[in-house]
């Protein structure tokens, strides 16, 4: 299976049909929706969750319009820490830095913290080949997928749809575990492999969950405690993050914090928060002896341009909008064909990765508000897919947006003509019923060829009745609501006896 | 809420006048819940008016990204419904577009904006305009059985409309309004998303009515033409004898 977003229609069709694994994920999402609804109860009713998740895109909003100010505040404050910061324009410059670093310090073994950005960029094959160096994942779901050499099924839960025997079945092929289907056994024995590879890294390798301006400070959040050994083991720290992580000050970040632990696994907060505030000091027994923060770019400073793109740069990857997608729900992640599946790349792929070639994924999308009604960062999903939709019926040079053909146009400019003009209108609707129902068995149509075939694969369409609703109204509900509305207002009692029987 | 003498003096004038907005695909395909709809608010009291000249609102072209030929027939759709004081359609998605996505088509127009925003107050999804503005909450219904309803996506979530539809089925009377698994989520419809990707709408809509069996319902019911095309087309496929109703039809059929 060739996993790129141009194969969406292909891989889904695959995928779909793997009605265990769906059934499997619609359960799974039930139960961390469930969960991370509980969760924000703690801000109170309805009402104050709103407020709460207010609150949090209000910190983005402000965020994201004082992007360059906070970005160099955060540079200036991280210097005085001692963290050197690196910018990249985009994923090779990114790549090709981090690179520079590896030689620079010697580098042989890099443990890694679960990093999307570093799954964006493609650093982990990007080292492996060009600067020879072993790469081992900490995170557990994470080091599954990579051994397994899949793509990460969500951003949070990488391995959430294999079950334990695959789990198991990876685990005894590539790094010989006796086979145990024993939640705990599986979990000790990959801790005894890794920690042995994590104690000879020279390298720890993170992303960043909020940088913090005011302070020049790194968050970072997981349950697994691989990110605070790999920040402070190896000699060399280096965090990735993308442009649009900064944060002002710590007030912002706790409040971000609250809302992105509930909506991505149901907590109050998480096993390990960390605040990094520089390399080992003089008197200091851990830490690395260096730290650097690599900030990359990669598209999103056109985005940032548009006013109304800017706003796919809130995300702060809590995932809660995968588990309400019904689409991503039934199709998993690799239609998508990259690592951001679900409402989150159907946002951001669009633009970093063309218009063109993600067609699909603003395209495959019900605009069902799913997602745009938990998220804690007051993303507007749907007008940002609506957007893209725009952009590519009119073609956009940003975004390598070809215009869409002239037959598909075609469709939409009669459906308008006939918006326009009733006469055209009812002439339409009579000759759609004339093709409707002459296929029609028992007042139903059960198949179609031609574009609408697709309806027909597991539904059947009504008959047009031979009187639209229109004709209906002239011919006589006119005046029968005329008389029973009269009747109504003048007697209402009887009316209202009448009715009640 | 006592029915009859009770409500109907309570509302004004003003709200007497109803104009419907049958939306293109009651107006040709799903005629019975535009009929349901007039024979509901006649039977109300309802001063209704229909402007025979209407025809769809422009959603699918809106939602397929061609805003520009949508421009045209959203100043046709508020030239034609403006004057009116209250407009009323049986169709949440309908509701929505007038509502939420017009104002938006005319970003570089502002005083096609204010009359589009202007509009957009006063056109009410069928069940809202009971409950919110009528303040009607029984309408004398009758059903025999149990109901299951199906949140629609737009009604819920782009119009916030959920406590309205519930209040008037809890109150027909003979039926017992039962919970459903996921009610919240999407049936799959999407417009062009069913033809377009068959098979991700088959398992979206395939999960819906399995909930609904389980349910044990006698009959699903929801208010808006998408969702009832796309389950009603669902069960006759596939569990023929099995019904699903627009909410319109269901107030309709009185004690």
């Amino acid at each position: 299976m060739d996993l790129r977003p141009e194969n969406f229609q292909s891989v889904a069709e695959i995928e779909v049909a793997k009605v265990a694994q769906r059934d499997f994920v619609v359960m799974v999402a039930g139960v961390f929706n469930y969960l991370c609804d509980t969760a924000m109860t703690a801000y109170g009713d309805g009402s104050a969750q709103d407020e709460a998740r207010a609150a949090g895109a209000q910190i983005r909003t402000n965020s994201l319009n004082n992007l360059a100010e906070l970005l160099q505040e955060f540079e200036t404050n991280a210097n005085r820490n001692g963290i050197q910061v690196l910018w990249a324009a985009d994923a090779e410059e990114a790549c090709q830095l981090v690179k520079g670093l590896v030689e620079k310090h010697q580098v042989k073994t890099i443990s890694k913290g679960k990093s999307m950005i570093s799954e964006e960029i493609g650093l982990n094959h990007f080292l492996e080949k060009e600067a020879g160096v072993k790469i081992y994942e900490g995170d557990l779901g994470e080091f599954i997928v990579q051994l397994r050499g899949t793509l990460p099924f969500h951003i949070v839960g990488p391995a959430i749809n294999m079950t334990v025997q695959e789990i198991a079945g990876v685990l005894q092929q590539h790094i010989d575990m006796p086979y145990t289907e024993v939640a705990t056994e599986i979990v000790s024995y990959v801790r005894t492999y890794l920690r042995d590879k994590f104690e000879r890294a020279d390298m720890g390798i993170t992303g960043v969950n909020q940088a913090i301006a005011s302070t020049g400070s790194l968050m970072l959040v997981e349950n697994e405690g691989n990110i605070r050994w790999v920040t402070s083991a190896p000699r060399v720290h280096v965090a990735l993050m993308s442009i649009e992580k900064v944060c002002a000050n710590f007030a912002d970040a706790f409040h971000l914090l609250g809302l992105l632990t509930r909506n991505c696994t149901g907590q109050a907060i998480t096993s390990y928060v960390s605040v990094l505030n520089g390399p080992r000091r003089a008197e200091e027994v851990d830490g690395p002896e260096a730290m650097y923060v690599v900030i990359i770019d990669n598209g999103r400073s056109i985005a940032y341009q548009d006013p109304l793109l800017k706003d796919a740069l809130r995300c702060i990857r809590c995932g809660r909008c995968g588990i309400q997608c019904p689409i991503y729900l039934r199709i998993g992640a690799n239609p998508y064909g990259w690592i951001y599946p679900g409402p989150i790349g159907n946002v951001i792929a669009p633009v970093i990765m063309d218009l063109d070639r993600t067609r699909d994924l603003y395209e495959a999308c019900t605009l069902c508000g799913g997602c745009q009604s938990v998220c804690p960062s007051g993303m507007s999903h749907l007008d940002i897919m609506t957007h893209y939709r725009q952009m590519k019926v009119k073609g956009d040079d940003r975004f390598g947006g070809t215009r869409i053909c002239i037959k598909e146009r075609s469709g939409f400019k009669i459906l308008a003509r006939g918006m326009q003009n009733p006469g055209l209108y009812k002439a339409g609707v009579k000759i759609a019923r004339r093709f409707l129902n002459q296929r029609s068995q028992d007042g139903y149509i059960t198949q179609m060829p031609g574009p609408m075939s697709g309806w027909f694969r597991c539904r059947d369409f009504p008959e047009m009745p031979e009187k639209t609703f229109r004709q209906r109204w002239q011919d006589e509900l006119q005046e029968e609501a005329r008389q029973t509305a009269d009747r109504a207002v003048a007697h209402p009692e009887a009316a209202a006896q009448n009715e009640e029987g | 809420m006592k029915p009859g003498n009770g409500l109907l003096a309570k509302r004004s004038d003003l709200m007497s006048k109803v104009s419907l907005f049958i939306p293109c695909a009651v107006d040709a395909v799903l005629v019975s819940v535009g009929e349901s709809t007039v024979r509901l608010l006649a039977r109300l009291g309802f001063d209704l008016q229909y402007h025979e000249e209407q025809t769809c609102c422009g959603q699918p072209v809106i939602t397929a990204g061609h805003l520009d030929l949508a421009r045209d027939a959203a100043c046709r759709f508020i030239s034609i419904f403006e004057e009116d004081e209250v407009v009323v359609s049986p169709s949440g998605s309908c509701v929505s577009t007038i509502r939420h996505d017009y104002p938006r088509l005319f970003e570089d127009e502002p005083e096609w904006q204010r009359r589009a925003v202007e509009l957009g107050q006063r056109v009410y999804e069928l069940s809202e305009f009971l409950v919110d503005v009528a303040h009607i909450e029984d309408v004398n219904a009758h059903f025999s059985g149990k109901l299951a309803y199906h949140k629609s996506c737009h009604l819920l979530r782009a119009l916030g409309i959920d406590h309205q539809p519930q209040t008037l089925l809890k109150n027909v009377h003979g039926a017992e309004l039962v919970p459903m698994q996921d009610d919240h989520v999407c049936c799959g419809f999407g417009g062009q998303f069913s033809i377009k990707y068959p098979y991700i709408s088959e398992a979206i809509v395939g999960d819906k009515v399995k909930n609904f069996l389980a349910s044990e319902a006698d009959l699903l019911v929801l208010s808006d033409p998408g969702c009832l095309l796309n389950i009603r087309g669902y069960l006759h496929r596939n569990h023929p004898g099995r019904q699903v109703k627009h909410l319109a039809e269901v107030l309709a059929e009185s004690v």
